[in-house]
């Protein structure tokens, strides 16, 4: 048992790497985030640094466990971790998915905040989707277990897309138990000239597993990005969504939807980075909060200077349903640029009374006309997720929470 | 306390004890005669269309006792006492009105509310005292335009203004006129508190000195200004038309803690050359049934820097709570910025909250639609914003929104071309 701050300063000390080095000293100059900072005023996180936690525990999964949890999805290659560990007996790796092998690569991007840093120096392993040129599209299952009380789990997913290439990727985070178990994840995206990829993160957590995952894409020219995050379940959840364009044309759509119900706490954190013209960045993140759950949105739009041409969307909508239930949410935008056309809006509310009256005089029940509404909203997001087969899994998630 | 850094504003540190704490309001005018003015702010005073005497008192020529404003002045005094209306320098209501004082100062912006209200409240001097006992209409806007002693009260100014039951007041601060004044920081404290179905109107126009063509100079605005809609069915209005200053921080908020109770908010902010705004609302919903919106225009030209920073908050106690806000920002030029941040946070299920913003350029369409009709492009500009401020304007009182008008024009001039 061991803080983070002292398991990667002994992998840093261990390794001769630079990078590694250069890491740890940027880990160390970001502050510990508390309560009295903006973007982590609504929960502290301070135990994920100060208390003792056990780091990779011994794999115990096994082959039912993977069948259920993958059981009607369609994929090209699958990918199978076991708290922050490759499982390779049973993965089905291809030629252009794969585990990361080497510890450090060169051209590692900088850190967002401290917990991907710690992550990037930590993880010992992490899916490396690397896609030739000119691939064809292709399915990629990522599944991601974790179990171990008090255990402590570091993983990094690294996804390089060439020139007209393109892939999808679904990943899916599982815990097995409800001990404890805290969970670093870093994805990080390159698109090349022409590439598109599609990222899905899925979170099926247990009531005591906290996770904090930092997905950042790298936008060439041209390049089409589409992540979206599905939080189902978890005592705490959170996603930090970097996109940074650096090349014209390239576009970018991100969406999520959080469904916090009893305890729970899901967060999405949005930041898209415009340094070139022409680019397109659509947001759509939806929530549903019911009993005590707590659900944030904050999104932030940066248009540079250079980026003349912008053009944006940003949409967030919330449903509460009970007294208790809270949602905060702050869409932001920030713009140097005068050609641009920046629109963002926010809404929160609950379910149409005037459309729950309507179906009820065509004789549906208050309680049917409730779930068909809700339904129906959840759909506006689900319908972004392209594989039919995924699609129909997270429907069927959210679905039975309801 | 710790100077806060949370706002999207770029400034050197203070050095606040350099700051000189009080000053008398000196008798002695500046200039004999309006000759000795400098004809640049004569010529906007004529621009603005201000009469000759009162350009003389901004301009802080001396003035003979017995001109028709004064005498104005204290003709609407005795009006309005007779309504049982109190209108006066926090000095005199310190001495005349201790009970209310003591009862109402600090009660809406309390001393430890933030960096600049304890230190307005630790070092304010004088300020304006508003208070409208029950059931009494308030016949005119009070302003602090016809109090000429009020206009050299020094930066840091408190402002009380208390409405009794079904009252209403409308109260205007600051003027069109550009402000010369020497001080670089004002650090004021707004307090209004509106009883059952009182209603208070705020207006502001500010436009002090935004410091010169290069970003020198200017005064920094750091003002604090709350409502609190106490009673039931209360309503507090805010509308501002902000052009000067070379920095501006402010977020008049309202606490709506009467049940029924409503608030609005309307705002312009124009910023050129190198000033900063960083402005906004906060709208606290703690009673039942309360109602709020939130309209924000934002105009950054030049080198400039405009944020909208507001916050709506629906307590778990605020049942049927409804607001609305829209902020949308216009930039003018490829070197200024414009920035919305908006925070709303929702703890009760059936509120129903909503948000819209969006951030563009004038089409060049419609520049040249007015170009193909005869306008220059200076004057088609000016056209097209004063349209899109419109909806915050027109809620200003009637004088002061020709005066608005005319002043949006005059910011702009010379950033276009």
């Amino acid at each position: 048992m061991q803080t983070i701050t002292s398991y990667i300063h002994h992998i840093q000390q261990q390794s001769n790497n630079t990078q590694a080095k250069q890491l740890f000293a940027e880990y160390e100059a970001f502050p510990i985030p508390t309560k009295r900072l903006e973007d982590w005023k609504f929960k502290d996180t301070q135990d994920w640094f100060t208390s003792l936690y056990t780091f990779t525990p011994p794999s115990k999964i096994t082959q039912q466990q993977l069948d259920a949890a993958i059981e009607s999805l369609q994929f090209d290659a699958l990918l199978v971790f076991e708290n922050g560990l490759y499982h390779n007996s049973f993965s089905r790796p291809n030629s252009i998915a794969s585990a990361i092998t080497n510890d450090f690569e060169a051209d590692i991007p900088h850190c967002t905040n401290k917990f991907e840093c710690a992550s990037l120096i930590g993880a010992q392993s992490g899916a490396a989707i690397h896609v030739a040129a000119k691939h064809e599209k292709q399915h990629v299952l990522i599944v991601s277990f974790f179990q171990g009380n008090q255990s402590y789990s570091l993983q990094k997913n690294r996804i390089y897309v060439h020139a007209d290439s393109h892939i999808i990727i679904t990943e899916l985070q599982i815990s097995l138990s409800d001990e404890p178990i805290r969970i670093n994840h870093s994805v990080s995206i390159k698109c090349m000239q022409k590439s598109s990829c599609e990222y899905t993160s899925v979170q099926h957590l247990g009531s005591k597993t906290e996770l904090i995952q930092t997905i950042s894409c790298l936008q060439e020219q041209e390049s089409t990005c589409t992540i979206s995050n599905f939080p189902i379940s978890g005592a705490y959840v959170r996603t930090n969504v970097y996109v940074d364009k650096i090349a014209p044309h390239s576009h970018a759509f991100l969406h999520g939807f959080f469904f916090p119900a009893a305890q729970e706490h899901f967060e999405t954190y949005v930041e898209a980075i415009h340094n070139a013209p022409e680019c397109e960045t659509h947001q759509l993140y939806q929530g549903i909060a019911k009993d005590t759950g707590i659900g944030v949105f904050s999104g932030k739009l940066h248009v540079a200077r250079e980026a003349q041409k912008t053009n944006t969307t940003q949409n967030n909508k919330n449903i509460l349903l009970s007294k208790t239930a809270k949602i905060h949410s702050k869409p932001q935008l920030e713009i140097y640029a005068d050609d641009v056309s920046c629109t963002h809006g926010s809404t929160t509310g609950q379910i149409d009374n005037e459309a729950l009256w309507y179906m009820q005089t065509r004789g549906i029940s208050r309680e049917a006309a409730t779930k068909l509404l809700l339904k129906g909203f959840i759909t506006d997001v689900i319908s972004k997720v392209s594989n039919e087969s995924v699609k129909n899994a997270i429907m069927k998630a959210l679905e039975n929470k309801l | 306390m710790e100077h806060p850094s949370w706002a999207h504003i770029n400034l050197p540190p203070i050095d606040y004890q350099s700051i000189s704490y009080y000053a008398q309001p000196s008798d002695k005018a500046k200039y004999e005669s309006l000759d000795e003015v400098e004809p640049e702010i004569l010529e906007t005073f004529n621009k603005l269309g201000i009469p000759l005497e009162e350009q003389k008192i901004l301009a802080g020529v001396a003035v003979d006792a017995v001109i028709d404003s004064v005498s104005v002045h204290t003709q609407f005094r005795d009006k309005l006492e007779k309504m049982g209306i109190l209108f006066c320098s926090f000095s005199e209501a310190a001495r005349d009105y201790p009970d209310l004082v003591k009862k109402y100062l600090g009660s809406v912006v309390p001393y430890t509310d933030n960096y600049y209200a304890a230190l307005n409240s630790a070092v304010f001097s004088d300020g304006s005292f508003v208070y409208i006992p029950k059931n009494v209409r308030c016949p005119m806007e009070l302003s602090t335009y016809f109090r000429i002693n009020a206009i050299n009260t020094g930066q840091f100014e408190r402002t009380l203004i208390i409405a009794e039951d079904n009252s209403y007041v409308s109260y205007l601060e600051g003027c069109t006129a550009p402000m010369r004044d020497e001080n670089q920081l004002h650090a004021a404290v707004v307090e209004l508190i509106a009883l059952d179905n009182a209603e208070i109107k705020y207006s502001t126009v500010q436009n002090w000195y935004p410091g010169n063509k290069e970003g020198k100079g200017g005064i920094y605005n750091f003002v604090t200004k709350r409502g609190l809609c106490k009673g039931n069915g209360s309503k507090i209005l805010w509308t501002q038309v902000e052009t000067g200053s070379a920095v501006t921080w402010k977020y008049p908020s309202t606490i709506l803690k009467g049940n029924n109770s409503v608030s609005e908010f309307y705002s312009v902010a124009v910023t050129n050359n190198f000033q900063q705004a960083d402005t906004g609302t906060k709208m606290i919903h703690i009673g039942k049934n309360t109602k709020s919106t939130i309209i924000s225009k934002g105009i950054s030209l030049g080198k400039s820097s405009n944020a909208y920073r507001g916050l709506v908050r629906i307590a778990k106690t605020a049942e049927n709570a409804r607001n609305f806000s829209q902020c949308d920002s216009l930039l003018i030029g490829s070197q200024c910025a414009a920035h919305t941040f908006p925070y709303i946070d929702v703890h009760n299920n059936t509120a129903i909250v909503e948000h819209e913003a969006t951030t563009s350029k004038i089409a060049d369409d419609q520049i040249f639609y007015c170009n193909q009709r005869g306008l220059k492009t200076e004057d088609a500009i000016a056209l097209i914003v004063n349209g899109f401020a419109k909806e915050v304007l027109n809620k200003l009182p009637l004088e002061f929104a020709m005066e608005a008008h005319k002043l949006i024009a005059i910011s702009m001039e010379g950033s276009v071309g």
